[in-house]
């Protein structure tokens, strides 16, 4: 890249930044609160009462994984938008994105169709006080040669400060943790910490009192696009993005706080370098005043190189009950679906090795490095990786050690470095940058984005109403589902009486609460006189908007996840629908050709019931095959790959047979557990 | 010897000097000073002098053709179509403002003092190769006007000068903001919101036949029990749900069409086909658009406030700006 757009993009950045800067200081690590129309947030917010109100709930569809200008990777691949920018978009306004010219003037634009109800925008917390040194001149670390650095060269930059401050080794997380020399290396957590980079001064405390600038702001446009009227338009929650990846081997969560009563700083990797210490550092803020909630959710996992869901503490040692519990208490949900591939299932093992759903959007690497080296840092992605085994592995931990620190409700987020909120669909993919391709100076020729990446996905919540106290209580309760981008609306219940004709019924929610359990909960014991558990899911097709064709429905499925004394087993069942409906697309003009069902609906009893072994049951709603993004893209630029030596390079990979050229985009419901000791 | 006694102005006796010399033998006699004479005379030189360097500092160029280009090629990019003629004098127009500002901003020698542009100066040097003795780096790049040169330097001083033009922020008594909710109050209204309860047909061989016959028994009977449908997931009743609620269940089409027939509280509607369906509908009530609360708004209404009177003063600003300047084509 030449020199001169390299300075115009920091310069650009630095711009927005200090146009950002706000400089409120505040003297103590007590957590603080945003103002609100009344003392306690909590209770004020918990009383309110939206005008769409609805005890049986209504859905709302939401982004939980959003990156603007204060995330490291995000700007310094030129997105400029701050977290306001981002809040507008989502609640439907259009907005200009990278690239930019000399003048700042963003070069493409983008627009929902359908407004989101909710998105929590998640910056990686970690060089929020560096980054913010390095663009602002006030700072007298300005002139430090990392930043001199950062300024001349982002992109490098990147690379740099990332393995630097995030990317440590850390030595406690591997089986040679015992080894005296990994302890007292002097990077590697000797002291419980991750050093910051050199001009952050003693403890990284001049990065520390820098980054209160960002962290202040992101709280600003939360509490500023929070409609707290009884209107209830759109909910934005205060988060951010704990960004640990040893070895860039993934163990990213997303922190999402229930109020704006937050941490005075958010609890970064550095100062925390395990999950562990994050949940107990949260924990003890939290607890410092009335009002302070907060859950981590935890995503690419696919991306973890087997860390994710290691059942091992930070000392290496096998989780205990308690450790578990906390996992299970802080850590509710699970992100199953983003751009950056899903983490549902590899299908290497068991009943998977014939679930051939689960090949969707699947990624060939197994850490965040895996575009990058020549490959040299990663390795085939590992089925530990993936939540399916993980709630198999939670059942058996269950039994073991009697806490399951792996029971995940499923969720789907975007994780957009764009500052694009929910822009999710494979028409008009902009890419998303971060570990992708961006748009930095000009918008590339070829796919906007890397091959391997799609669009991402949505959370969705069954809540009584739209406002933050309702949508984090069904975050804690796990009563939500993910989509891979489509929208279609899907309702499961699991219990020991529910009417095997309930799909006839005119009462299916209020028979579904009366006779059983929704998603994400436990089923009560099993009868005394013995009985199956049933399983009843709804699913209404996508009935789309503007752009966003609505997708017809294929099949429902019930994924059950069980442990015995044989080990750990999956049985995937098709419950309503056909797999064999003949749907399909035309790949000249990307239209959906063949039958399909705008609504599903089944009950379906467990065959294999066995009351002594616990056992998971989720739900999958598959659509018919449609165009993938890059599809759609190739097909616009007129490639054809009859003759591939005719296609631009740049366009090489619309002829790569390793990525299909068609999706079934799905939705994942959050299971319900079965144990035998409830 | 003697010294001769002078005036203070220096130039000799002052005939008549004492108490008998009136305040306008005075005048006259200072206006013949010729210390005076050199004082006014060197005044007005400064005076002109400073009046020529600032017309001749306040010239700026018409955009260049290549310039012009790329104005309307990045328009393009960005909105795609077809650039229209007033549009792109408006780019034009838009271009010569900030060629004013950034003139502007060097006359009131606003980069001297900004640590942005002197850091980007000092960084412009390094680029360039250039070897100064230590302490003599923005010096040197001041002498060579590098400034004009550096794009980050330019889109600084603008935002500066914007900010300049903008004025203070200002704060609004409470009855402005008020009365701006009541000049807009269109806008600040909650959506229409419907309750209703439908008869669900599902899309099967048959279906517009049998919603027709149960709409001609609803109609006959509206204030009867709903004919029985095929289930529906998300059951009968339907309690305030505005467009967008209703497009995530039923779909944009069917909302759409459900708002515009709506009437009263009673009405029977239909059948409507959704992605699912048809449906037979009886309204149970209707909430028409209500006045939000204004203390509900008035975040919005105070930040939209401020933004417009700092948009009316740059307005105000820059016009008698462009006054001042001439462009040079």
């Amino acid at each position: 890249m030449p020199t001169d757009q390299i300075q115009r993009r920091a310069g650009l950045l630095a711009a927005a930044l200090l146009l950002c800067a706000c400089g409120a200081n505040q003297s103590n690590l007590s957590p603080q609160t945003t103002p609100t129309p009344d003392a306690n947030p909590l209770q004020s917010d918990a009383a309110r009462r939206c005008q769409d109100y609805n005890p049986l709930k209504n859905p709302y569809f939401g982004d939980l994984h959003v990156h603007t200008i204060y995330s490291l990777d995000a700007n310094t691949q030129g997105t400029i938008i701050p977290p306001h920018d981002a809040y507008r978009f989502a609640r439907g306004e259009k907005l200009g994105i990278q690239p930019y010219n000399a003048e700042g003037v963003a070069l493409r634009e983008a627009q929902l169709a359908r407004p989101l109800d909710f998105a929590a925008v998640t910056d990686h917390a970690e060089l929020f006080g560096e980054v913010e040194i390095c663009t602002n001149p006030d700072y007298l670390e300005y002139n430090a040669p990392e930043c001199q650095f950062y300024r001349r060269s982002p992109s490098n930059a990147f690379i740099f400060f990332n393995l630097a401050a995030v990317g440590l080794f850390d030595a406690s997380q591997t089986p040679a943790s015992d080894q005296p020399f990994a302890n007292q290396a002097p990077l590697v957590g000797s002291d419980g910490s991750i050093p910051r980079l050199p001009y952050c001064g003693p403890n990284g405390a001049t990065c520390l009192e820098a980054a209160k600038t960002p962290w202040q702001d992101i709280q600003m446009a939360a509490e500023a696009h929070y409609d707290q009227s009884s209107e209830c338009r759109f909910t934005s929650f205060v988060a951010y993005e704990w960004t640990g990846a040893p070895m860039s081997n993934n163990l990213h969560r997303n922190v999402i706080f229930r109020s704006g009563v937050v941490p005075e700083l958010p609890p970064a990797y550095q100062e925390h370098p395990e999950p562990e210490n994050l949940w107990a550092v949260l924990d003890e803020l939290c607890k410092l005043e009335e009002g302070c909630d907060v859950l981590t959710i935890p995503h690419n996992s696919n991306l973890s190189a087997g860390l994710m869901f290691q059942a091992t503490d930070k000392n290496g040692d096998p989780y205990d009950q308690t450790v578990a519990q906390a996992r299970q208490d802080n850590e509710p949900l699970a992100e199953i679906y983003q751009h950056k591939g899903q983490s549902e299932c590899l299908g290497t093992s068991g009943a998977g090795m014939q679930d051939e759903l689960c090949g969707f959007e699947l990624l060939p690497y197994n850490n965040l490095t895996g575009d990058r080296f020549g490959g040299l840092n990663t390795g085939p992605a590992l089925e530990q990786d993936f939540l399916r085994e993980a709630l198999k592995e939670g059942l058996r931990l269950q039994g073991e050690i009697g806490a399951n620190p792996f029971k995940y409700g499923l969720i789907g987020s975007s994780d957009t470095h764009l500052g694009t909120p929910g822009l999710v669909n494979e028409e008009g993919f902009p890419g998303h940058g971060g570990a992708g391709a961006a748009a930095t100076d000009e918008v590339p020729p070829g796919l906007t984005d890397l091959i391997e990446y799609s669009p991402g996905g949505l959370a969705v919540v069954w809540a009584e109403q739209n406002t933050r106290s309702a949508l984090f209580e069904a975050l804690r309760r796990r009563e939500v589902y993910g989509t891979s981008g489509s929208r279609p609306i899907v309702r499961s219940f699991g219990g020991w009486d529910l009417p095997t004709d309930l799909c006839d019924s005119a009462k299916f929610v209020e028979t579904g609460y009366a006779s059983g359990v929704p998603m994400g909960g436990d089923l009560p014991p099993a009868p005394e006189a013995g009985g199956r558990p049933k399983m009843a899911i709804w699913a209404l097709a996508d009935p789309g908007a503007g752009n966003e064709a609505g997708g017809a429905l294929q099949r429902l499925q019930i994924i059950k996840g069980w442990t015995d004394s044989d080990g750990k087993h999956e049985l995937v069942y098709d419950i309503a629908g056909n797999a064999d409906n003949g749907a399909d697309v035309d790949l000249s003009n990307c239209e959906p050709v063949g039958p399909g069902f705008n609504q599903l609906c089944g009950v379906w009893e467990d065959p294999d019931f066995d009351p002594g072994e616990a056992a998971f049951y989720y739900g999958r709603v598959v659509e018919n095959p449609s165009c993938r993004w890059s599809t759609r893209q190739c097909l616009k630029a007129g490639i054809s790959c009859e003759d591939p030596d005719a296609v631009p390079e740049e366009w090489a990979n619309c002829c790569n047979t390793d990525y299909p050229k068609t999706v079934q985009e799905r939705a994942w419901t959050s299971p319900i557990w079965y144990s035998p000791q409830s | 010897m003697k010294s001769k006694r002078t005036s203070p102005l220096g130039a000799g006796s002052l005939p008549g000097t004492g108490t008998h010399a009136g305040p306008r033998a005075t005048a006259r006699r200072l206006w013949q000073q010729p210390l005076l004479h050199f004082l006014l005379l060197g005044s007005l030189l400064f005076f002109v002098s400073a009046l020529w360097r600032d017309w001749a500092q306040r010239l700026v160029d018409y955009p260049e053709p290549q310039r012009i280009e790329q104005l309307q090629r990045d328009w393009l990019a960005q909105h795609g179509g077809k650039l229209e003629a007033a549009q792109r004098e408006a780019l034009i127009r838009q271009e010569i403002d900030e060629r004013i500002l950034f003139a502007e901003a060097l006359r009131l020698r606003l980069h001297l003092g900004d640590p942005v542009v002197l850091r980007r100066l000092h960084q412009d040097l390094e680029f360039l190769g250039i070897r100064t003795p230590p302490g003599e780096e923005i010096r040197t790049a001041l002498d060579m006007q590098l400034y004009h040169g550096d794009e980050l330097i330019r889109r600084r001083l603008v935002e500066r000068m914007r900010s300049i033009g903008s004025g203070p922020l200002p704060e609004p008594t409470e009855s402005a903001l008020r009365e701006r909710m009541q000049a807009q109050r269109e806008r600040w209204m909650s959506a229409p919101r419907i309750s209703f309860e439908q008869c669900f047909l599902r899309h099967e061989s048959g279906v517009a036949e049998r919603a027709a016959a149960l709409l001609k028994s609803l109609r006959q009977n509206p204030a009867g029990p709903l004919p029985q449908g095929d289930p529906f997931l998300h059951g009968e009743l339907f309690q305030r749900l505005d467009e967008a609620q209703l497009s995530k269940r039923f779909g944009a089409a069917f909302s759409r069409q459900l708002l515009a027939e709506t009437r009263h509280r009673g009405d029977i509607i239909g059948p409507l086909a959704s992605p699912y369906g048809l449906h037979l509908l009886r309204v149970v009530d209707h909430d028409p658009p209500r006045p939000l609360p204004f203390e509900h708004v008035r975040p919005q209404l105070l930040r939209e406030w401020q933004q417009d009177m700092a948009q009316a003063h740059l307005r105000q600003w820059m016009a008698a700006l462009r006054l001042r300047y001439r462009v040079r084509r």
